[in-house]
């Protein structure tokens, strides 16, 4: 979940409310799926969730907290006005949508320079998929050398003046030197070119991997060009649309289209276009999904707290519309859920479910409920470990069999699948040596490996007795009085593998099927694991077991 | 006379000592009568306590050979060294000798010579008397004596210090302990004693040989010899219980691999493909190639159409392309949803309830708090009458019957629930611990899996839970490796797991 941080002073100019209280403050954010923290006289920490971009900025987080506390509800009005600037859009295949706008008088400052770039970086990784789906780029207007900008590739031999860079540079450089370059340079680069934004010649942006010098932001701009670009046009559309009416929430901005002509003979609009959709809402589902009924008003003071316009209202059916920063309004189930968290979680009536079914347990379940309890008498210690294991799991992979192996584990010794549960079990041995010997443990879980191509996923039942002398019978006999005691007829024939003994290996056969392996663990794989102790071990299929102990 | 009693193992030993004609050496007596000598040294002493033996203490000084001697008797005196050379070469200078003996060895060698008047040193010149040399083979025997521990000659003993001073030899003394019958009365109590049982045998009890003996009385407050019994893990019983909670609530279990297909664990469950969190850093990859999709042909259909356009649910999808490759990778499933997923899709029939719990994976670094790997909970309930506030009596419900009464709810966003909560459930001495998640299945995921009825599920972290409530601070100790530990959480937590 993104975090955020926010001039808590700023956050109180935009309510228009110097006297909220933190623990009103927390309780607001809490309804609106956010928690909070004060981690300074100044800022306040706040936790947000992906589905509400809106949110990942100081101004977003004021409207909907003038909705709630009723200060101001109903849809936000933005200003807007025509403003003279026009771009020219070409053939850009690796990155075919852009959309531009602009917002005026905006008191910036250092702060607001700070959180504006946050909104942004937030954005990117969420909506933007780390840029690939949609990336920002915002520039101080004033800066920018015309009124005419146009996007398409240029050359990568085309020279630009790179953000936080005097000199001019190719644009093959840019991406092999920067620090953006190297983390954003492959995802739009085609052919020996790159997208680009100019304006009178100069590149201002090189979407979606770094700005110019010449447009940079500082603390004192006050009126900002903004560009989206990406590989989903209604994303593209919808950011702009967010970012515009966000920072529109400023007393005394303004909001000014650009006229967008191309790459198509026909293709001609004025971003931001600020759309809104209209979403009929039913009172009857609404009354279904929650299952209680809250009244006609205060359905319709929640819509109106949460910042939602009416349109229509007839027969028990609302027409909503949708405010264009409201990315996450798919469906009609999603204005259900708003209209719940203006209305309380913990004001909804709890209903004690209504309907009756029986219960039941898997027989993995009770059969190792049975395992169990004949384990515990023969005195053996119940253990739990890890799925994944380290390099040892190579020890035990079968004939013809193949260890799976993680492509991104987190450490070595978490980097592969256990192919059986003997190894956990001998790494817990390794781990209890200065215990008093003998030493018996079992666990009951999952193991994996792959065999001829296929995924071969399995629940096993392990055993292990430790001793400072070992003999097969010893741990032949445990898994003889095991079986024996559920009522199973069991028999050995010999077998063969790597990691027991040769001539101490058998396999376990219940009622004519083979069901699991026994033996002594060969010295190799101790020494290899570091135990000092001769090991005798046993694996047996729960699959199998579980539908024997069922009959 | 009191009548005297002997256990067995005193008549054994007092027998052996009755018939010596002397004194006997303790370590004798342990060889006789096959008695290990700590077990002969507690006897003696309560022979000795009943007045029926006497014992007698002396020290002897006996030598032995260092590690030096027994080298010098092996491999020659270092002198020997030094007159064989002179023999075979004739005098020879002291600079020459330094430079075939080294320096320090010609010293000892010198020296020890010199004291016995085997060599005589003349203007630098070290000669050999050929007639002294036997001095050399008598210190050679006494060495050998030693070592065989025969005795010296008075004129051998004489060179005894000389040796110690040498150190080849060195004194040891020597504690000897004997033991003594007292005559007569030891051979009375051997003939009238009573019998004292130590452990009482069947032989005891057939022959009725317990009728005429007393049985030792034991010091029955001292602590016992550890045993330790096998136990459950106590995360494990912890885990049943909740299965056995939710079973009387009326929820089937069901279980699914935990190798998983992308398209169990995201699609199904209207998760965008671009979304982040399919991506490196928050889903584990296996290395396997791409396996077939274990689904309908339909449902793969309706799952593309969902995703891009919203499908005939009235939704506008995430539109983009849906590719079916993506699907099909292979990863360790990271929630248990995807088991819930497969569930809806197997066409159950309302009313209906459902959990699965089993392990999850998503790769976090480890910490007090962080397993890569842990345990999770998913259950779902399907009704005509199924709805937002009735999932909320359910999960109310489920807690009351874990002892937990005080619920608190928060909105939350999960991408295939909605409305969708997060909840807290108040644990003493914590407070108010986030345990839970929960939501009303999108109505998209509900069309993918050809559902037509309203669908809520719930899930949690059972780590989370069983920390809370077990007084565990360290996620890790759920998976600890310590069968101390194991051993010791079980007994600290006995009342709630049973």
């Amino acid at each position: 979940m993104p975090v955020i941080y926010i001039n808590i002073q700023k956050l109180k100019k935009l309510i228009g409310k110097e006297s909220l209280s933190e623990d009103d403050l927390n309780e607001i954010l809490f309804s609106l799926k956010s928690e909070s923290k004060k981690i300074d006289e100044a800022t306040l920490e706040v936790e947000v969730n992906s589905d509400r971009p809106d949110l990942f900025s100081v101004e977003g987080i004021a409207r909907a907290i003038k909705g709630l506390t009723r200060k101001e509800m109903g849809l936000f009005e933005p200003k807007v006005k025509d403003s003279g600037f026009q771009a020219v859009i070409g053939e850009v295949p690796s990155r075919p949508y852009i959309a531009f706008g602009i917002v005026k008088g905006i008191e910036l400052g250092e702060e607001g320079l700070k959180e504006l770039i946050q909104f942004q970086e937030k954005l990117h990784v969420t909506v933007g998929r780390n840029r690939k789906k949609v990336a920002i780029g915002i520039h101080d207007l004033r800066k920018v050398p015309s009124i005419n900008l146009t996007y398409s590739m240029v050359s990568l031999d085309r020279e630009m003046k790179p953000l936080g860079d005097d000199k001019y540079m190719k644009i093959k450089d840019v991406l092999s030197n920067t620090q953006q370059g190297k983390s954003y340079g492959d995802i739009s680069v085609l052919g020996g070119a790159h997208p680009a934004i100019l304006s009178d010649g100069e590149i201002i942006s090189l979407p979606p991997v770094i700005n110019s010098e010449i447009t940079r932001l500082e603390p004192n701009t006050k009126d900002l060009l903004i560009d989206v670009t990406g590989t989903e046009k209604t994303t593209v559309l919808k950011t702009l649309d967010l970012l515009c009416s966000v920072l529109n929430e400023h007393v005394g901005s303004l909001i000014e289209r650009v006229e967008v002509i191309g790459p198509g003979s026909n293709d001609y609009r004025k971003d931001p276009q600020l759309g809104r959709t209209k979403i009929r809402l039913n009172e009857n589902y609404i009354g279904k999904i929650l299952g209680f009924e809250p009244s006609h008003e205060d359905i319709i003071e929640s819509l109106l707290r949460m910042r939602f316009g009416l349109s229509e209202e007839q027969k028990g059916e609302i027409e909503v519309i949708v405010p264009e920063y409201r990315l996450d309004i798919l469906h009609q189930i999603d204005l259900v859920e708003d209209v719940a968290m203006a209305y309380g979680y913990n004001r909804i009536p709890i209903k004690n479910p209504t309907f009756h079914t029986e219960g039941s347990l898997l027989n993995y379940t009770l059969s190792g409920k049975v395992a169990r309890l004949i384990l515990l008498g023969l005195g053996f210690q119940e253990v739990s470990s890890f799925t994944m294991v380290g390099e040892e799991a190579k020890m035990f992979e079968g004939e013809n069999d193949r260890v799976i192996k993680i492509k991104n584990p987190i450490s070595e010794s978490m980097s592969f699948l256990r192919p059986n549960n003997i190894v956990s079990l001998l790494l817990v041995l390794r781990e209890n040596q200065h215990v008093e010997l003998p030493l018996k443990i079992f666990e009951m879980g999952d193991c994996a490996f792959e065999s001829n191509g296929r995924v071969i996923q399995k629940k096993t039942i392990a055993l292990a007795l430790m001793k400072d002398e070992l003999s097969f019978e010893e741990i032949q006999a445990l898994v003889h009085s095991f079986l024996s005691s559920i009522g199973i007829d069991v028999k050995y024939r010999r077998d063969e593998n790597k990691y027991f003994i040769s001539g101490r290996t058998a396999r376990v056969i219940a009622n004519e099927i083979p069901i699991g392996i026994l033996g002594e663990v060969h010295p190799h794989v101790l020494t290899s694991l570091g135990i000092k102790y001769p090991v005798g071990a046993a694996e047996i299929d729960m699959d199998i077991l579980s539908k024997m102990i069922k009959k | 006379m009191e009548k005297i009693s002997l256990s067995d193992g005193e008549r054994k030993l007092l027998s052996a000592i009755v018939n010596f004609p002397n004194k006997v050496e303790i370590s004798e007596l342990s060889r006789i009568s096959g008695i290990p000598e700590s077990t002969v040294n507690a006897i003696i002493e309560l022979l000795k306590s009943k007045g029926l033996v006497r014992e007698e203490v002396t020290y002897n000084i006996i030598l032995e050979l260092t590690p030096e001697g027994k080298k010098a008797l092996e491999e020659g005196l270092p002198e020997e060294k030094l007159t064989s050379i002179l023999l075979s070469q004739g005098a020879k200078q002291i600079s020459e000798l330094e430079g075939i003996l080294g320096k320090k060895e010609l010293q000892l060698s010198l020296g020890a010579a010199r004291k016995r008047g085997v060599v005589d040193i003349v203007s630098g010149n070290v000669v050999l008397n050929k007639d002294k040399l036997t001095e050399i083979s008598i210190d050679k025997e006494v060495l050998k004596r030693i070592s065989s521990g025969k005795e010296l000659t008075k004129e051998m003993a004489e060179r005894v210090e000389v040796l110690l001073k040498r150190g080849l030899v060195k004194k040891e003394i020597k504690k000897v302990r004997k033991v003594e019958a007292e005559i007569p009365i030891a051979k009375k109590a051997l003939e009238t004693g009573s019998n004292v049982i130590v452990k009482l045998t069947s032989r005891d009890i057939l022959s009725g040989r317990w009728k005429e003996s007393i049985v030792k009385e034991y010091n029955v407050e001292l602590l016992p010899p550890r045993v330790s019994p096998g136990l459950p893990h106590f995360y494990m019983l912890f885990i049943e219980k909740i299965k056995e909670a939710l079973e009387s609530l009326g929820f089937a279990e069901v279980n699914g691999p935990i190798i998983e297909s992308e398209f169990w664990n995201f699609d199904a469950l209207f998760q965008a493909q671009d979304h982040p969190s399919r991506e490196i850093h928050d889903t584990f990859w296996v290395d396997l190639p791409d396996q077939e999709l274990d689904a309908k042909i339909e449902m793969i259909e309706r799952v593309k159409n969902i995703h891009e356009t919203g499908g005939t649910t009235g939704s506008k999808g995430w539109r983009y392309r849906w590719n079916i490759e993506n699907a099909a990778r292979l990863i360790l499933r990271t929630q248990m949803t995807a088991v819930s997923a497969r569930t809806l899709a197997s066409n159950p029939k309302p009313p209906f309830r459902f959990f699965a719990i089993g392990k999850v994976f998503r790769p976090d670094l480890i910490d007090s708090r962080h397993l890569p790997e842990f345990y999770q909970l998913d259950s779902i309930l399907g009704s005509e009458d199924m709805s937002f506030s009735m999932l909320l009596g359910a999960i109310v419900e489920f807690f009351a019957k874990m002892g937990l009464k005080e619920v608190k709810f928060k909105p939350a966003y999960f991408p295939f629930t909605e409305p969708s909560v997060e909840g807290y459930v108040k644990i003493d001495p914590l407070g108010w611990v986030e345990v839970f998640g929960a939501g009303m299945f999108r109505p998209e995921v509900l069309e993918i899996a050809g559902i037509s009825v309203p669908v809520g599920a719930w899930g949690m972290g059972l780590d989370r839970l069983a920390m809370a409530l077990l007084g565990v601070d360290d996620i890790r100790k759920l998976y600890s490796k310590n069968i101390e530990e194991l051993r010791k959480q079980f007994a600290q937590n006995i009342s709630k797991l049973m």
